[in-house]
């Protein structure tokens, strides 16, 4: 036999490895398992977050009125000092509240416009749109 | 050939096995997949084949561990369970259709890619003219060299005598020069 032959056939016959399914379908190595991209659900958890983060401190912010004016709603002249929990409107205008019970609620809607204060310390309850009908 | 002749870790494998550990079982398993899978495709040359092949022996490996007597070695008692299970699978009937002389004749043209191109024509020249042998010559031909087993284990795993292993492949050889010879300008070093 030639040299030329022998070479072809080692090269033609030359041992090759055996793929991962022949374990599979015997059951000795385990199927390839879906893994959980790590990396992906902590950017998706991450952006879930700042963005419903950023949502709700905006929200808050736009509530909590209190908190963003600063001062509270003085009474109605004439009626006398309650305990309730009176509310203004952040814009800065400054609303005469007539409160008649010894507590009350109050809730202003917040539309988040900017107005002068100006403007609003001349009219306050007449330009208020964006509030409840006290 | 008579009397254990198992080395020590071996053993303990093939023990592993009889008392049914999985752990023992996946490591035989890790040890002879290759060899096997080897054998069946280079005897068969279909890669679906293969594979059933190689399940087939797998199976008979691990349910006939308690006939292994050790009169051979644990080697070649695998060796026989994948040829017997390569002359039990009748072979399929498709084949590589030849490739026209004058593709050929471009392939031959200088270059890495076509060199690499040309090698793997060759392979599957080579590899489709051994799947036409008798089963018989083609098995001694696979052991020889997709294993590199002397003609010794060769009768050992055939079981025959180291003469007719000798004159199997002698044949084998005559009729593959003889089918492969117009191509034997074609392989660059």
């Amino acid at each position: 036999m030639s040299d030329w032959l022998e070479r072809e056939l080692a090269r033609g016959l030359a041992p090759v490895a055996a793929p991962e399914a022949l374990g599979t379908r015997l059951g000795l190595a385990p199927a390839k398992r879906w893994e959980v991209p790590r990396l992906a659900l902590t950017v998706a958890a991450a952006v879930v977050l700042v963005i419903g983060g950023s949502y709700a401190a905006s929200r808050t912010e736009a509530l909590d009125l209190r908190w963003t004016a600063g001062v509270g709603v003085r009474p109605a002249e004439g009626e006398q000092q309650t305990s309730a929990r009176v509310l203004r409107c952040d814009t800065g205008a400054g609303m005469p509240l007539r409160v008649n019970a010894d507590k009350a609620t109050v809730l202003l809607a917040h539309s988040g416009f900017v107005r002068s204060a100006h403007t609003l310390a001349a009219a306050p309850e007449a330009d208020c749109h964006s509030c409840h009908n006290l | 050939m008579s009397g254990m002749v198992l080395e020590g870790a071996e053993r303990e494998l093939i023990e592993g096995c009889r008392r049914g550990e999985r752990e023992a079982f996946r490591a035989l398993f890790e040890t002879y997949q290759d060899k096997i899978y080897s054998i069946a495709l280079r005897f068969s040359g279909d890669e679906a084949l293969a594979m059933d092949i190689a399940q087939d022996t797998f199976l008979k490996l691990f349910s006939s561990m308690a006939e292994f007597r050790g009169d051979a070695t644990f080697g070649t008692w695998v060796y026989r369970l994948v040829v017997n299970s390569c002359l039990d699978h009748k072979r399929r009937s498709w084949r590589i259709i030849p490739m026209p002389t004058e593709v050929m004749a471009v392939l031959r043209a200088p270059g890495d890619a076509l060199h690499g191109l040309l090698h793997a024509e060759m392979r599957g020249r080579v590899q489709s003219a051994v799947e036409k042998l008798p089963a018989e010559q083609r098995i001694v031909v696979v052991l020889r060299y997709t294993e590199g087993l002397a003609y010794e284990e060769i009768a050992s795993v055939v079981g025959c005598s180291m003469g007719t292993v000798a004159s199997r492949l002698n044949r084998a050889h005559k009729t593959l020069e003889r089918r492969l010879s117009h191509l034997k300008g074609s392989s660059h070093e």
